[in-house]
């Protein structure tokens, strides 16, 4: 009664250049099928794994596992980054560091990060995506460990500027993995992937560096187990990275002529030439974009240092708020992206309707940061910042998906 | 574009220690994030998306 149906379906799903060991699989099952005159709930358990196995010989998913990878060094990235703005209420006690020495301390990390975007390019085309992002992982894994060790503010400061360095050229490598590994249609999912792994590791770094911190007792030793941590999801990186898609062990013919097929696509399309952006346009973007960042790198640098010092937050109330306000982040973010997606669908292509949209969001982060001051009650400070990172991570990923659907319309 | 912020990165912390190292409080900071995000407003206002619609 089971088996008939079953085997039938096995055997003529079976594909031919591919499937060979899966169809021997099947007898198997079959046989032991007709031997009890009906299948045990074990070879039910079987059958389902022939059709899993079955369905991964049509095309496997290595792909997405790179990317959970990626995805899980943005998020490491991330926390890494943010350590220092969590520890500083405390290295600053310490080291009886002034603010404004806190501050170079903290740009420091930015100073080898925006230096190392130019060779950024020539790396990857060097050395390939895989051993790059490898020996990045390690390194900066190394340099959050270094961190732990420092005797004072200009040690400390090294360690960050190696940080900086380290960490620079995972973003452009996944986007190099990106353009390798995943079909025209998936790529804007793998973006997205990877950009929303960014603000997560932000809320995260805030609770689990905290943690860290208060249960081993020590801001040394958080800093020592993070950059291991980190080191060994390097070694993981290597391990299961490719930089072509035939090298990879887990990749069979389907999702490999998926793959290929996209890459001579998106060859066929690399002619088109993007269209040029107005003076007053690219100047008023960088102006935008720079004041943007400043919010969004002060909040990154120097918030938590205010949570502890201007709200009087403990480490614990500092990590749980960070994470809250950074959760925001991503939230506002993926909201903004689908509804930027969702109004292209519906044909709004107006500017008047984004340039409002930025507007507002613009304000409105104005007015939070006028009204922060006002507001004595500490989960209401939270709350209100948590709506400002919301609003600032909406204005981002609208502004900029708006503009790749822009280059998209302009390519096809 | 990317340089454009990571030069944000690089000063804001640096503004941030000095104006706490000067006033001993966080508000002008806050003002002074309030001041970016006015000017992130007259930015947006002066980008001419209108440039690449297709008609």
């Amino acid at each position: 009664m089971y088996r008939q149906p079953a085997g039938a379906t096995f055997d003529a799903g079976c594909p031919s250049r591919t499937g060979v060991s899966h169809c021997s699989q099947i007898g198997s099952i079959k046989a032991r099928g007709s031997k009890g005159n009906a299948m045990t709930g074990l070879d039910h358990v079987y059958a389902r794994i022939g059709v899993q196995g079955l369905a991964a010989q049509k095309a496997s998913t290595v792909r997405w596992r790179i990317f959970g990878i990626v995805f899980a060094l943005v998020v490491i990235n991330l926390i890494d980054r943010v350590t220092l703005s969590i520890a500083m209420p405390t290295i600053s006690k310490e080291f009886s560091l002034e603010p404004a020495m806190q501050g170079v301390i903290l740009s420091a990390f930015f100073w080898s990060y925006a230096l190392l975007q130019i060779p950024g390019g020539w790396l990857i085309d060097r050395f390939g995506p895989r051993a790059l992002i490898t020996s990045a992982t390690v390194g900066w894994g190394f340099f959050q460990a270094v961190a732990g060790v420092a005797t004072g503010g200009i040690s400390l400061l090294v360690s960050r500027v190696g940080l900086g360095a380290a960490e620079a050229p995972l973003f452009p490598a996944g986007a190099k993995l990106n353009s390798i590994w995943l079909s025209s249609k998936e790529r804007a999912r793998g973006a997205v992937l990877v950009d929303s792994g960014a603000p997560l590791g932000a809320a995260f770094g805030g609770v689990i560096i905290a943690w860290l911190i208060l249960s081993l007792g020590s801001w040394r030793t958080a800093f020592v187990v993070a950059g291991l941590a980190t080191m060994l999801l390097g070694a993981l990186a290597w391990w299961y990275l490719r930089d072509e898609p035939a090298a990879h062990p887990g990749v069979n013919p389907g999702e490999l002529s998926l793959i290929k097929a996209a890459a001579s696509a998106s060859q066929a399309a690399q002619g088109d030439n993007p269209r040029s952006i107005a003076p007053r346009s690219l100047a008023a973007i960088l102006v935008g974009r720079m004041s943007w960042a400043m919010i969004n790198f002060g909040l990154l640098t120097w918030g938590p240092s205010y949570l502890a010092q201007a709200r009087g937050f403990d480490l614990k109330q500092m990590g749980g708020a960070t994470f809250v306000i950074f959760l925001a982040g991503m939230f506002g973010s993926l909201t903004s992206g689908f509804l930027v997606d969702k109004l292209q669908e519906r044909g709004m292509r107006r500017g008047t309707v984004y340039k409002a949209a930025l507007g507002a969001t613009g304000i409105g982060v104005m007015l939070s940061f006028l009204l922060l001051p006002q507001i004595a009650n500490p989960v209401g400070a939270v709350a209100l910042l948590s709506c400002t990172l919301f609003l600032l991570s909406a204005a981002c990923t609208g502004a900029s998906r708006r503009f790749s659907h822009r280059r998209r319309r302009s390519e096809s | 574009m990317n340089f454009a912020g990571s030069a944000s990165g690089i000063a804001i912390p640096i503004i941030t220690g000095l104006i706490l190292q000067l006033t001993g409080a966080y508000l002008m900071v806050l003002y002074f994030f309030a001041g970016c995000a006015a000017l992130y407003v007259i930015g947006s206002m002066l980008i001419d998306f209108s440039n690449a619609e297709p008609h």
